[in-house]
């Protein structure tokens, strides 16, 4: 993008004066153990703000691509406990652009009632993996018969 | 023979009921969508109204234990603006989740009964949830000569608007006519149309004006009433404050050009195409309370100072009858122009601005702009009667110039 675009990008200024807030939300969170989240799109940032923001802040060893009721984005920036997360809406429209100061950012976490939800769930199919083992002496015959045979046709 | 005919209507209502029976957790669970859904809804609602991060995780977990709102949307003196609003944006990702969450009993405009059927599941809406439905109101209410000049059904929108608000839980009042009477209550405001807030005195109304609203204004209302079982802080016109706390000009990109003086002098000129404020070519920023600068319009896209164009100040009183859109701020003779003006002139910071808009505002607004009007009437000879009271006037403690 530098390259093609050499004008000069518009900075307000925000994007430094945010690492310092970030700064305060990680002391806190060293101290007390607080989460935080700062959101972005609240601030008058202009997008080359934004690029500079993300670009002081880097990427780090996490990045997450989850599929909930749209897209959603989550990667841990070079600073540990430092993330962002990026919700997309309709037409992948930003709707919730944020920094997480915590551990982790608790839309990774699986809820303890979906794991409740799951447990029935995952009873019900290996009772059906079970049943359809009798029915035709053979783990592999069912998968073939129910289609869901991962093994590539040859 | 009789089970050959089954109303399908009572299939429907059957299938309605069931589905208000469960939790929002349960039925979220059912179409097989994770908790991780609410979580998403709850951090976007709380983003856009500006709570504390550790809203969302309860916002989520009050939602899963919610049951549907039942919500009763009544049309009156309007255009349908609001309702498109509210539902064009909206396809299946995030933002549609809303419809998930209410129950929306009663709509002229988008149910499939009509006639008798649709009157029928108004009252059955209301008697069911008693006390529990919210109530949204879009477009003024005609008072002139007993409320004639608006009716559906047999009845005037002042007779429904009555009768529904009676048992309801709390009342939106949704888009500038049913907030402050709109189009339809602008100079000579022949039906004396008013907004809600002038006829029910006894029950919570929340004002979430603008022409139309913006949509994510109106579902971060309705999430906030559902997940946190209370009304939101309101500012003086009863509007949500998370949403019309700042005013445009607050929050504008633009504004570093206003503390610098550069103005666009036209809309063709160097400094539109720079992109400097649009303060001289009538933008209405400084005295408008709305969300537009940072929440935007069509998903985030964009909003009308973006796009080149000054407010037109559609969520304030009185909007329509300002005057020009294309006339500044500051050629309104008051207190208010004259400070706005002495700031840009001398590049103070506009927080001494917005202490006397925000003392004067309501008031003033409606006062000037009937007289605005009543002026411009004069001038072109129109048989129009003395400023019509119908138009929310409070002249306590107003010294505009006449």
């Amino acid at each position: 993008m530098a390259g093609a675009n050499n004008r000069t990008p518009f900075l307000s200024g925000l994007s430094q004066a945010l690492l310092s807030e970030i700064l305060q939300h990680l002391l806190e969170y060293t101290r007390t153990g607080q989460d935080n989240v700062i959101d972005l799109r609240a601030l008058p940032m202009t997008d080359d703000d934004l690029s500079d923001l993300d670009r002081r802040l880097g990427e780090g060893e996490v990045k997450a691509n989850l599929n909930v009721s749209g897209k959603s984005e989550v990667w841990e920036t070079s600073y540990a406990g430092v993330w962002r997360l990026r919700h997309y809406g309709n037409s992948d429209a930003v709707m919730v652009d944020e920094i997480v100061i915590a551990s982790i950012p608790e839309i990774l976490i699986s809820h303890k009632q979906d794991i409740e939800l799951a447990v029935p769930r995952l009873e019900k199919d290996i009772q059906r993996v079970l049943n359809n083992a009798e029915n035709n002496q053979g783990v592999f015959a069912s998968h073939t018969e129910q289609g869901d045979n991962n093994e590539p046709n040859v | 023979m009789n089970q050959m005919f089954k109303n399908p209507f009572d299939e429907i209502a059957n299938k309605r009921l069931a589905a208000n029976a469960q939790t929002l957790g349960e039925q979220l669970a059912n179409k097989g969508m994770s908790r991780r859904s609410l979580l998403k809804f709850s951090s976007y609602i709380a983003a856009i109204m500006a709570l504390p991060p550790t809203v969302a995780h309860a916002m989520a977990e009050k939602l899963a234990a919610t049951r549907r709102q039942s919500v009763i949307w009544l049309s009156f003196q309007e255009c349908t603006g609001c309702t498109e609003s509210f539902t064009r944006s909206f396809s299946p990702t995030l933002e549609d989740l809303i419809f998930d969450f209410i129950s929306l009993d009663y709509s002229e405009t988008l149910m499939n009964a009509s006639g008798v059927a649709a009157e029928a599941a108004r009252k059955q809406a209301m008697a069911e949830n008693k006390g529990k439905y919210i109530l949204v109101v879009e477009g003024a209410i005609p008072l002139k000569d007993g409320g004639i000049y608006s009716a559906s059904a047999g009845e005037s929108n002042l007779e429904v608007l009555k009768d529904t608000a009676k048992d309801a839980l709390a009342i939106i009042a949704v888009g500038s006519c049913a907030t402050f009477g709109g189009i339809p209550a602008a100079f000579p405001n022949p039906t004396g149309a008013v907004g809600v807030d002038k006829i029910i005195k006894d029950k919570p109304i929340i004002n979430v004006s603008g022409c139309p609203p913006i949509p994510e204004v109106m579902t971060g209302t309705i999430s906030y009433i559902l997940s946190l079982g209370k009304l939101p802080e309101l500012d003086d016109l009863g509007r949500p404050l998370s949403f019309y706390g700042e005013t445009i000009h607050d929050r504008c990109y633009r504004r570093p050009f206003y503390e610098r003086g550069l103005f666009a002098k036209s809309f063709d000129d160097e400094g539109a195409r720079k992109g400097y404020c649009l303060y001289e070519v009538g933008c209405k920023g400084p005295i408008t309370y709305n969300s537009c600068a940072t929440l935007k319009w069509n998903g985030g896209l964009t909003f009308p100072i973006q796009s080149g164009h000054g407010c037109l100040g559609c969520s304030e009183p009185g909007f329509w009858d300002k005057g020009g859109f294309y006339e500044p701020v500051s050629t309104h003779k008051g207190e208010v122009g004259k400070i706005l003006l002495a700031a840009a002139g001398a590049g103070v910071v506009a927080g001494t601005a917005n202490a006397v808009v925000m003392r004067s505002r309501r008031a003033q607004a409606l006062k000037r702009a009937s007289k605005k009007a009543q002026s411009v009437a004069d001038n072109t000879m129109l048989p129009v009667n003395k400023t019509s009271k119908d138009t929310n006037t409070d002249t306590k403690g107003d010294n505009d110039h006449a």
